[in-house]
């Protein structure tokens, strides 16, 4: 509790009803206004509802594959639109739908867990989610004109570069490197709102297991979709300039492909597995009035999975002729990754075994996912065992597989989690008979579509064929699993009809209606706008339980933050380990900024797939000021107040700058996913190089001028002294110089630049020719970009200083430009270093 | 206990369907020695899976019915015992036998005392399989979609790509391999008994990856010698008047310019074009356009004017013009190349 300036407090509310100041702030804007709302339980509700949207939709496509598949050489879909169809179900499950279901579901329930108001970035988040509304919609429509992808959700070259047809590999390029861009933002938002934002009390050890169940997945994401975004923008390059990556005839290589997507592919499971392991920690302790059996053992069978889940990309490659002995080591890495597994189902039955079972329609899911969750992961331990695998791989034993781990694994702590927290946003009751009903037809219809599909693989059926042959024993479990899927589709019209229908006929639901322990339930129902009334003292991971009057007490106001005298939206930003209150973040409301902006970047992408160029320039300007913009808005610092009570004789600042500020984190986090796709680069040079004969191969050679590369390297360590300065500049009050000092450090940047574009211009490498030339020019292009968005962070965040608006700051601003700066010239000098130097060592 | 029963009834209809598996594309059917370890092998797997699977539905079972009997247990105990401690063992044991299981299988290595393997390169395209035979003297004999074998000898198969990625897959003699463009994989297998298995492409190649099959023949040792004699000759000479005439309609219509027929690579038309499988010998061979339709003269004419409705997207073109005595005419000069 630094910077108390006793003058400019205000005194603590009187405990007791919701003060108006409070429910002003945080009140939703009526009619179509409130699409600008970004509060996090709006955003969260809108975005969960998109992902079932899309869960329907891909759905459909699924329905329409066991369609054609009840019967062989069926003829309702044409082999190319099969394909089409098959593509976009699983790029439609996986992208559309699984992985920002369970962001929509951290972000609508975190804060609430948390004791938190909001995410540390609503604005952010909104964004996010619109354009993964817009973008999504966009690239799914591409079916309706039959111009969708059509290589498989794992788009290997060279089908999908050279072979694929206009357009459609571009659409998953643009449609899903962007919704990869969106997950990218979650990943910032809930890894600072997880360490920044949380109640009292709460300290690590304290946090609820659903936040670290979500905190592993979101670093997952932070390291595997980043590799998968470098990978998406070569084989964009590779189609739209035709620099080869992957193509063998100009020294490329397809495997490089599947390094980089399985690297993001394999980690992508329990990316969509763990949140839902999560609902289930937090879920069953509720039916069974136990808290969860070996918490610690949880969290650590969590990190332990997302670690190595990192180590075994490869066994999607066990067919592609790699040596045993690699073979083998990622055959136990993927056997080792049971273990934490077993651990935690485990831990699951050993709750059961403490209490006693309330059989309400939650846990009736929850125990259909177990029992078909662990039958996925018994026949996940098979297709690790590689000489299995051999046969396995690429037949329908693989669908069989994929589907118990997903749907069992995710679809159904889905369901369980929707049936246990919709009265939070409805405030009424789903129906227990109908939730029955649909429980055993989604149930039986599942195992009736996917269970068979083991025998057809191990029949020899292989996947993805539009038709197949009568007489070899897959017709009569063909038209089993489709009749199967026609059962399933049945249990899911019965759940939404319920989802939806409860919204006006539920019965209204009690206040913690299943009994619950966790803090979420600890408000009235629907969850107000203002999250939780008070932020609470936390003393276990039950504060319920702990505390039945903890309900009361916070409806009386007796919790921190019980008013909002200056009419902010606040939170509390609290230490990382021990969540002691060390600020008041004031949070953005409603704004319209996030929705335009998201429509602008969704038109501006999907434009450019169809090379429309001068089309898509204007969505691309209009986001992009924007977000400047927004940015521009950031870091309101209110005038004539530097700190207050915040109730309790605690008095906390509104401002704080570098390592303390949650801005600083989050651009320390974005830092570290970007240096991920970085390492995915570095990946890809050093892969070709092992593949080729000699280095540089193919009888190429480089003339680098050592001149200009001294120069240019010298000129960007030099760069690097005034951004520092800038810095220190702005600590010490002085925003001239600190905008001079920017200028400076762009300038140098900008020469820098010029002298390497010339080296590069010089060093006679035809980029379009041979893989070793492309992958010089990217070594260098991909920071020199990195540089060039730091010019646009240093120039804008001088003019900020320059101008000093009235009413909003721009320290943070300093600060993370001269993070991102030094981030970008130490990569580009490393990569300078390893063009320049590697092919000597080589 | 109700639990237990549906399990058991699961199970047993598992295994009913399982062993229920004949047929010539099978994994659970094995033809040659791999195969046949993998077969073992995904049975192992299968029973032990399953054993697990019960007994951990069972523990859950007992946690949801003896709801009294459960609470007296440390609940950690579970944890410890069934969620660590067993998985480690198995899995260490599993790890152990699954590196036995690939030697095992793996049929190319340390048998340098015995008869060397048969070697035969496969090359896959869009959306058929050029085979070609090593006869162990330098020489070769070049077919499509079809792969002749001994007998109870090994075959290393060269396996290579010229457009994108396919996979060799006979389930019946041994797990899949990828032929990758710029990369030459090897796999090495044998069949026991002689018969006809059937094979297709497993890795996702494009429009028609659904049809894009091929015929593992295996004969006999003598009779395989026979056959690759055979087939080392020239294209049959046609002496009766109307395949003389299908020849000629065979040449007129250009399409030479795609398929081979060896022996007829003089003239105008000569048929020398290497984009389309080798007609040398078309007549004897089980199946046309990989697998896609029966072989005879029937399908030849029908394949021939109708490629793109029988098979869209595949190369070769619709020769709807041609009319059907010339089709015929054709199809009967193509069916004589036995």
């Amino acid at each position: 509790m630094t910077n108390i300036d006793q003058a400019r407090t205000t005194t603590p509310p009187p405990p007791g009803p919701l003060p108006h100041n409070l429910a002003t702030a945080w009140a939703k804007p009526k009619g179509w206004r409130q699409l600008t709302e970004v509060n996090n339980t709006f955003i969260g509700a809108m975005y969960v509802g998109t992902g079932l949207l899309f869960l329907v939709l891909g759905g459909v496509l699924a329905l329409l594959i066991r369609w054609q598949l009840a019967v062989p050489g069926n003829d309702l879909l044409t082999p190319e639109q099969y394909n089409q169809v098959f593509t976009m179900h699983g790029t439609t499950m996986m992208f559309l739908f699984a992985v920002p279901i369970v962001e929509a579901t951290s972000v609508y329930l975190m804060p609430l867990q948390l004791g938190a108001r909001d995410l540390p970035f609503p604005r952010m988040s909104a964004y996010g989610f619109w354009c993964y509304l817009f973008g999504g919609l966009m690239a799914y429509s591409s079916i309706f004109w039959w111009i969708a992808p059509n290589s498989g959700w794992f788009v290997y070259p060279p089908l999908s570069t050279d072979y694929a047809g206009d357009y459609k590999t571009d659409f998953w390029l643009l449609g899903i490197g962007f919704i990869e861009i969106a997950a990218i933002a979650q990943v910032v938002e809930v890894v600072v709102g997880i360490m920044k934002t949380r109640a009292v009390g709460m300290s690590l050890d304290r946090l609820p297991i659903y936040s670290w169940y979500v905190l592993v997945t979101v670093l997952m994401i932070g390291f595997g979709f980043p590799p998968l975004i470098l990978g998406d923008i070569l084989m964009e390059v590779e189609r739209a300039a035709g620099w080869p990556f992957f193509d063998p005839t100009r020294g490329g290589d397809p495997l490089l492909w599947q390094h980089l997507f399985w690297f993001f592919g394999h980690p992508e499971v329990y990316i969509i597995f763990l949140p839902a392991a999560g609902l289930v920690s937090t879920i069953l302790p509720t039916f069974v009035g136990r808290p969860l059996v070996g918490y610690t053992w949880v969290v650590l069978a969590a990190i332990a999975t997302g670690f190595l889940s990192f180590g075994l990309w490869v066994h999607h490659m066990f067919t592609t002729g790699l040596p045993h002995l690699s073979l083998s080591f990622f055959s136990a890495a993927s056997f080792a990754v049971a273990i934490p597994t077993g651990i935690q189902v485990f831990c699951w039955i050993a709750t059961i075994w403490s209490g006693k079972p309330v059989w309400k329609v939650p846990f009736l899911y929850i125990i259909g996912f177990l029992f078909t969750f662990v039958m996925g992961g018994l026949t996940g331990v098979m297709v690790a065992a590689v000489p299995f695998d051999w046969q396995a791989h690429d037949s329908y034993f693989i669908v069989a597989h994929l589907h118990y781990v997903l749907i069992g694994g995710m679809v159904f702590p889905l369901l369980a989690a929707l049936y246990y927290y919709l009265p939070l946003a409805s405030g009424r009751m789903m129906s227990e008979r109908l939730g029955k009903l649909s429980f055993w037809l989604i149930f039986l219809g599942f195992h009736a579509t996917f269970f068979p599909m083991h025998v057809t693989g191990l029949l020899g059926m292989p996947r993805r064929v539009y038709t197949y042959p009568a007489g070899f024993g897959w017709d009569g479990l063909n038209l089993a699993s489709s009749l199967g899927a026609a059962v399933l589709a049945l249990g899911f019209v019965v759940f939404f009809y319920d989802l939806i229908s409860h919204w006006w006929v539920g019965p209204k639901a009690k206040r913690n209606p299943w009994g619950a322990g966790t803090l979420e339930w600890a408000s009235s129902l629907p969850s107000p706008d203002t999250g939780v009334r008070s932020v609470p003292r936390v003393t276990g991971h039950y504060p319920i339980w702990d505390d039945p009057d903890l309900p009361g007490r916070i409806d009386r106001g007796e919790g921190l933050l019980a008013d909002s005298p200056h009419g902010f939206r606040e939170t509390i930003r609290t230490g990382t380990v021990d969540a002691r209150p060390e600020q008041i973040l004031i949070l953005p409301g409603p704004t319209a900024v996030p929705l335009v902006a998201g429509l602008a970047t969704a038109t501006a992408f999907i434009l450019a797939v169809f090379h429309l160029w001068l089309w898509a320039a204007p969505p691309a300007a209009l986001a992009v000021s924007l977000l400047l913009y927004w940015a521009w808005h950031t870091e309101f610092r209110p005038e004539g107040v530097a700190s207050r009570d915040v109730g309790d004789g605690m008095i906390l600042p509104y401002y704080a700058t570098g390592p303390r500020s949650h801005a600083w984190w989050a651009m320390v986090v974005l830092v570290v996913t970007d240096a991920s796709a970085y390492g995915g680069l570095l990946f890809s040079y050093l892969f070709i190089w092992t593949v080729s004969g000699s280095w540089p191969p193919g009888g190429l050679s480089a003339t680098f001028d050592g001149t200009l590369a001294l120069a240019g390297a010298g000129l960007l360590l030099l760069s690097v002294l005034p951004v520092r300065m800038a810095v220190s500049a702005d600590r010490r009050g002085r925003p001239l110089s600190t905008a001079l000092f920017l200028v400076l450090a762009s300038l140098l940047g900008a020469a820098a630049g010029f002298l390497l574009w010339l080296l590069l211009r010089a060093s006679n490498l035809p980029a379009a020719e041979h893989t070793y030339a492309a992958l010089v020019w990217m070594m260098l292009l991909f920071p020199l970009g990195h540089v060039a968005l730091g010019m646009v962070m240093a120039l804008f965040t001088a003019t900020k200083a320059a101008v000093r608006p009235r009413g909003l700051a721009w320290s943070h601003a300093v600060a993370n430009t001269s993070l991102w700066w030094q981030w970008s010239v130490a990569q580009l000098l490393f990569s300078l270093a390893v063009v320049l130097y590697f092919p000597t060592l080589a | 206990m109700r639990g237990r029963h549906v399990l058991g009834a699961v199970l047993a209809l598992a295994a009913l369907a399982l062993a229920g598996c004949t047929g010539q594309q099978a994994v659970l059917d094995p033809r040659g020695p791999a195969a046949a370890h993998l077969a073992e092998f995904s049975w192992l797997l299968f029973w032990g899976g399953a054993a697990i699977f019960a007994f951990t539905m069972a523990m859950l079972a007992i946690g949801l019915v003896f709801t009294d009997w459960t609470k007296r247990t440390p609940p950690i105990r579970l944890v410890v015992w069934l969620g660590l401690a067993f998985p480690v063992v198995t899995l260490l044991a599993l790890t152990v036998y699954t590196a036995a299981v690939g030697r095992w299988v793996d049929l190319g290595r340390g048998q340098d005392g015995g008869e060397p393997p048969l070697r035969v390169d496969v090359v896959g395209q869009q959306y058929w399989w050029e085979v070609t035979y090593h006869d162990g003297q330098g020489g070769t004999v070049t077919s499509a979609n079809e792969l002749n074998i001994p007998v109870g000898r090994r075959v290393e198969v060269h396996l290579a790509s010229r457009d994108v990625i396919h996979s060799f897959w006979v389930p019946s003699l041994h797990g899949k391999m990828d032929l990758i463009p710029g990369r030459t994989n090897t796999i090495t297998i044998q069949a026991d008994t002689p018969g006809v298995i059937r094979g297709q492409c497993a890795e996702f190649c494009g429009e028609q990856h659904a049809l894009m099959a091929f015929f593992v023949v295996a004969h006999e040792s003598a009779a395989f010698e026979a056959w690759l004699a055979a087939r080392r000759q020239p294209a049959r000479v046609p002496e009766m008047p109307d395949l003389v005439a299908g020849q000629r309609a065979f040449l007129a219509a250009g399409c030479g310019s795609c398929h081979v027929v060896r022996g007829l690579a003089e003239g105008p038309y000569a048929a020398v074009g290497q984009l389309g499988p080798d007609l040398t010998h078309v007549g004897s061979r089980l199946s046309l356009a990989a697998g896609t339709l029966p072989n005879g003269v029937g399908p030849l004419a029908a394949w021939i004017a109708d490629a793109q409705d029988l098979k869209p997207g595949n190369r070769m073109p619709s020769f709807h013009h041609l009319d059907s005595e010339t089709l015929t005419s054709i199809a009967r000069y193509l069916g004589s190349l036995e």
